[in-house]
């Protein structure tokens, strides 16, 4: 099939009256889902399961696959709002999001934020279509070295997050990465760091510790008697103005950038969305002309994680579709569906049943393109709470926290984790340690760990054999420049004076 | 000083972490007896030595910046508003009345006090608000959601619990959902 | 054998009490079945087809519930403290005697927890990666365990946490082998390394890895079973060779002691209704779950159960990390 058969092919199954309402249900509820902290993607696209039992598998997979875009973008609304991520890869979102809503700018940030989301959501699909086979290839040909490359070099941006600071930045880092050591080793479930704590041998989940310090953190701050707590009068009212297309246009190569990279991220197993995010966040930090605007609330940041975390769910659909192999958990429960329809996943599916292939590229752009809408309706009725006084309001965002670190795991564990990071965000500011660079560590701590340790055994302990491979000896040399360089180049620029 | 008592808390804690943490349970025969495997013990060892390093620096770096700085005091430490000492005991304690007390009573408690601590002065509105934001957050959620709420241990609340669940499934069967 | 007559008379009593304890207890409000493992995974897809035939049949809501994390030991604590009222089971595997074993959850789950009813006996199988078999000139598991034995820890082994049942059945198919394991957090992560060659052997079930088998990525070698199986007539099993390995993950529901005996019954009874349901025997040769016998009562299932729990407590003694000995004399 030609791709342009393959595009009409597609087109047609949304063409059906009946599958086009159940996208536009899907955004919505997708949208809704993703906003509310503790229903993840993959728990909104579960939560999408029952209404798929009576659809015919094709339907059944573009229904789920625009519950699972709009959900990643659904959760920037929050990220913005409230400081608290919707799903878990809108976390670096709230970095600059939660800033410039702040300022009162958050119709921009959220213009920013589903505009990037759209725009990264299109491009995945379209490579999805059109580069399935050679995706797929490159995709198996990523060894645990060549991810564990991918990954340290994500830790190794790190000491750009802050260039004022790096020590405390990689001490904040380095922490991030010791927390998620906590817990039953992922190789061969030894009990570590958890200082007899049954309640620790699950390990740190990153959503219980990234709202504790994001969210409840910020609540403490605000809680003081010194400052004149406006008990009566809101917030200042949201402003609703758009980016123009000059900023668009200042960010095209941001969002070309994280187009790129979250696709592939998206591809390997066991990455995903949230990494996809937390990687393209930090390289643009270190890519851009003013590094030290990150966090302060400008628009490229929430570009780059809000373009990544959407190419993500393109590049994900690629292995589950031409392997059987999900790209992520969210992927995983769609699979779940198609087998249970009897639909037999593998290589072969793709050669005898290319629509598959097809539809899900024509559900994902005309999710990509109407969530937009949908979205920008559902975040003002959202942004309406901000109008609310802060005496109602901080109350309800510890709830929401407290809601959304247990509904996760059911776990009691969680929330108690959860308050614990929130009075240790207050520390770390004392500190002047550095947040994101902790959750970085966080979340890439685990995949980092386990892929090292599987390079390691498969090449026989030899390390100079696990890093003789052109994609993991290409990004460890630039890994180990990007992380000796602040230390190094200081003593240039001296001898220069 | 604040962050100089935490720093230098950090890395003791580190340090005992190191010797007495790292591996908490026996290592599986087999790992052990493979010559070709990353112990467990190897990478957080690894990570807990740079921290010592660069917590350590950081310490210097600390104590050499504040030098004949007057301000450099234990008062400072206790800058922090007696009302942000109490914000945090709100959070901490509400974890941990969660499985006791179950969602309604938590969730009613922590809006109500946590708006009293931010400066509501109109308590009947305030409680108002409480019992209305619990309510609503328990229809998105449990209802539309089904996430599974705790519904406490103690027996009145979880009896309480489960009458309103039954109130929930009988009105959803009604409307046929 | 004092052991294996208390099973008989739960049999008996269990068989004398069926006929009428479905009509004795009527479950009131809705039932929560509780998911050690996360959504998509085998064991949640395993459980939730159950949970939607045994609405129309307990006439209540059945809900399945995710409690994932700690290898299990998340839900296990999570059911542990819920009250046993009959109102709330899990889902179970050999991956929870493990742990137990291993001393990680809170509790003794061997007593606290109570077998009720066996859903699925899947077998376990060793496949190769067709690109690491070409590379290294095997294509049966016998010439591999010779590769193996002439070329020490050259080989790589895939499979989920080496302390897991993966472990167990692989040390028993391998016994005295030198290999090299590898462990993944996920199937997706491990089949998509065994395709693409950089691992060359994996033990797993075989539901998920059906569609790369039959493309020809993904070789099976050995069946750890007694019997061939109907899918792969071809391929040797681990019996016929002598070797002594036929442990495969069996999926059931758990209640907590002190759940009252009715409950038990009217649920057990239940689900050996919705095992004769067509869709769960269509479900049962789709998943590859049809070539082991799948449901099996209190009794039969607790046997089972105190089977694996003998072996696997041997398997962790010998690794050296067994906490727990309930067998200790």
């Amino acid at each position: 099939m030609s791709t342009w058969e393959l595009f009409t092919s597609g087109f047609s199954v949304l063409m059906d009256p009946y599958t086009f309402l159940m996208v536009i249900f899907a955004i919505v509820v997708g949208t809704i889902f993703g906003a509310l902290p503790g229903v993840s993607a993959t728990m909104a696209v579960a939560l999408g399961l029952p209404f798929t039992y009576s659809m015919a598998p094709v339907p059944a997979i573009v229904f789920l696959v625009a519950v699972y875009c709009s959900s990643i973008t659904g959760g920037s609304i929050t990220a913005i709002l409230f400081k608290i991520p919707g799903v878990p890869s809108s976390a670096p979102t709230t970095f600059d999001g939660y800033p410039m809503a702040q300022r009162g700018e958050a119709g921009k940030a959220l213009g920013i934020a589903l505009g990037a989301s759209a725009i990264g959501g299109l491009v995945s699909a379209l490579a999805m279509l059109t580069l399935s086979p050679q995706l797929t290839q490159a995709a198996l040909s990523f060894s645990p070295s060549d991810i564990f490359a991918v990954t340290f070099m994500g830790l190794s941006i790190l000491t750009c997050l802050d260039s004022k600071n790096v020590l405390r930045t990689l001490i904040s880092g380095l922490l991030g990465l010791l927390l998620a050591c906590v817990g039953q080793d992922p190789m061969y479930a030894v009990q570590r760091l958890t200082f007899g704590s049954g309640e620790l041998i699950a390990g740190l989940e990153m959503i219980p510790v990234l709202i504790g310090i994001f969210a409840v953190t910020e609540v403490l701050k605000q809680t003081t008697a010194t400052k004149k707590l406006s008990a009566d009068e809101g917030n200042a009212s949201v402003n609703t103005k758009m980016p123009s297309f000059r900023e668009w246009w200042g960010i095209k190569w941001v969002l070309a950038r994280c187009s790129v990279i979250g696709t592939i991220i998206g591809i390997l197993p066991g990455a995903g969305a949230t990494i996809a995010s937390f990687l393209c966040y930090s390289t643009e930090t270190k890519l851009s002309k003013h590094p030290e605007k990150f966090g302060t609330g400008i628009i490229d940041g929430i570009a780059a994680s809000e373009t990544a975390n959407n190419a993500a769910t393109g590049g994900a659909m690629v292995p589950l579709l031409s392997l059987g192999i999900p790209g992520g958990n969210a992927a995983a429960v769609m699979m779940s569906a198609l087998v249970l329809k009897g639909v037999q996943l593998g290589p072969l599916l793709l050669v005898n049943q290319p629509q598959y292939l097809s539809a899900t590229f024509a559900s994902m752009v005309v999710t990509n393109i109407l969530m937009v809408f949908v979205a920008i309706g559902i975040a003002k009725i959202f942004a309406q709470i901000l109008a609310v006084p802060y005496s109602y309001l901080g109350p309800i965002i510890i709830m929401l926290a407290i809601i959304g670190s247990y509904a996760t795991n059911m776990s009691i564990a969680d929330v108690k984790i959860m308050a614990i990071a929130g009075v240790l965000g207050l520390v770390i500011s004392a500190c002047h340690f550095n947040s994101a660079a902790l959750i970085l560590g966080l979340v890439l701590g685990v995949i980092c760990e386990g892929n090292f340790s599987r390079a390691y055994t498969i090449s026989r302990a030899n390390l100079v054999a696990m890093f003789a491979r052109p994609v993991a000896g290409t990004l460890m040399a630039v890994s180990v420049v990007l992380l000796l360089w602040p230390i190094v180049s200081p003593l240039f620029r001296k001898k220069k004076d | 000083m604040f962050e100089l008592i935490c720093n230098v808390l950090l890395w003791a804690g580190l340090l005992y972490a190191y010797f007495f943490n790292v591996l908490e349970a026996p290592i599986p025969d087999r790992t052990a007896r493979n010559p070709y495997t990353l112990k467990p013990d190897i990478w957080p060892k690894a990570i807990i030595i740079l921290l010592l390093v660069c917590i350590a620096i950081n310490i210097v770096n600390i104590i050499r910046k504040n030098r004949g700085n007057t301000d450099f005091t234990f008062a400072s430490m206790f800058d922090m508003r007696i009302r942000r000492w109490l914000g945090i005991a709100l959070v901490v304690a509400a974890s941990f009345v969660l499985e006791p007390l179950g969602y309604m009573a938590t969730c009613f408690l922590v809006l109500f006090l946590y708006g009293l601590l931010l400066g509501q002065t109109h308590v009947i509105r305030l409680f108002v608000f409480a019992v209305l934001v619990t309510l609503l957050l328990y229809v998105v959620f449990s209802v539309l959601l089904s996430v599974n709420l705790p519904r406490g241990t103690i027996p009145e609340l979880r009896n309480f619990s489960l009458y309103v669940e039954g109130v929930v499934s009988s009105v959803k069967s009604a409307i046929g959902m | 054998m004092k052991k294996f007559l208390c099973a008989l008379l739960a049999v008996c009593l269990a068989v004398s009490f069926s006929s009428f304890a479905s009509a004795e207890w009527k479950f009131e409000r809705k039932v929560t079945i509780v998911c050690p493992w996360g959504v998509g995974g085998g064991a949640d897809s395993t459980l939730r087809p159950m949970a939607t035939l045994l609405k129309p049949i307990l006439g209540q809501e059945v809900e399945v519930v995710n409690v994932t994390g700690g290898n299990g030991v998340t839900a296990v604590e999570y059911v542990y403290k819920q009250p046993a009222d009959g109102y709330t089971f899990m889902l179970g595997t050999q991956s929870l005697f493990m742990q137990d074993i291993q001393g990680t959850t809170s509790m003794n789950f061997k007593e606290e927890f109570i077998p009720v009813a066996r859903l699925v006996h899947a077998i376990n199988v060793i496949t190769a990666s067709k690109k690491a078999m070409d590379r290294k000139g095997y294509k049966t598991f016998s010439e591999m365990r010779e590769y193996v034995t002439k070329n020490p820890f050259e080989v790589s082994v895939g499979m989920l946490t080496s302390t897991g049942l993966d472990g167990a059945s692989l040390k028993q198919a391998l016994e005295g082998l030198d290999i090299l394991d590898v462990s993944y957090p996920s199937g997706s992560e491990m089949n998509s390394a065994l395709v693409g060659g950089h691992i060359d052997i994996m033990v797993t079930g075989t539901d998920e890895i059906e569609g790369l088998i039959a493309a020809g990525d993904v070789v099976p070698l050995l069946a750890l079973s007694e019997n061939r199986m109907k899918r792969y007539p071809d391929v040797e099993c681990s019996v016929e060779l002598g070797i002594n390995s036929v442990l495969g993950p069996a999926r059931g529901i758990f209640a907590k002691k002190g759940t009252p005996q009715e409950a038990i019954d009217a649920l057990v009874a239940a689900i050996e209704k919705a095992s004769h349901d067509p869709s769960w025997q269509a479900f049962l040769v789709q998943g590859c779950y049809d070539e082991r016998p799948g449901f099996a009562g209190p009794a039969d299932y607790a046997a089972a159960c105190e089977n694996d729990y003998k072996l696997l407590t041997d398997y962790l003694k010998a690794e050296g990390v067994m906490k727990k000995d309930y067998y200790a004399k």
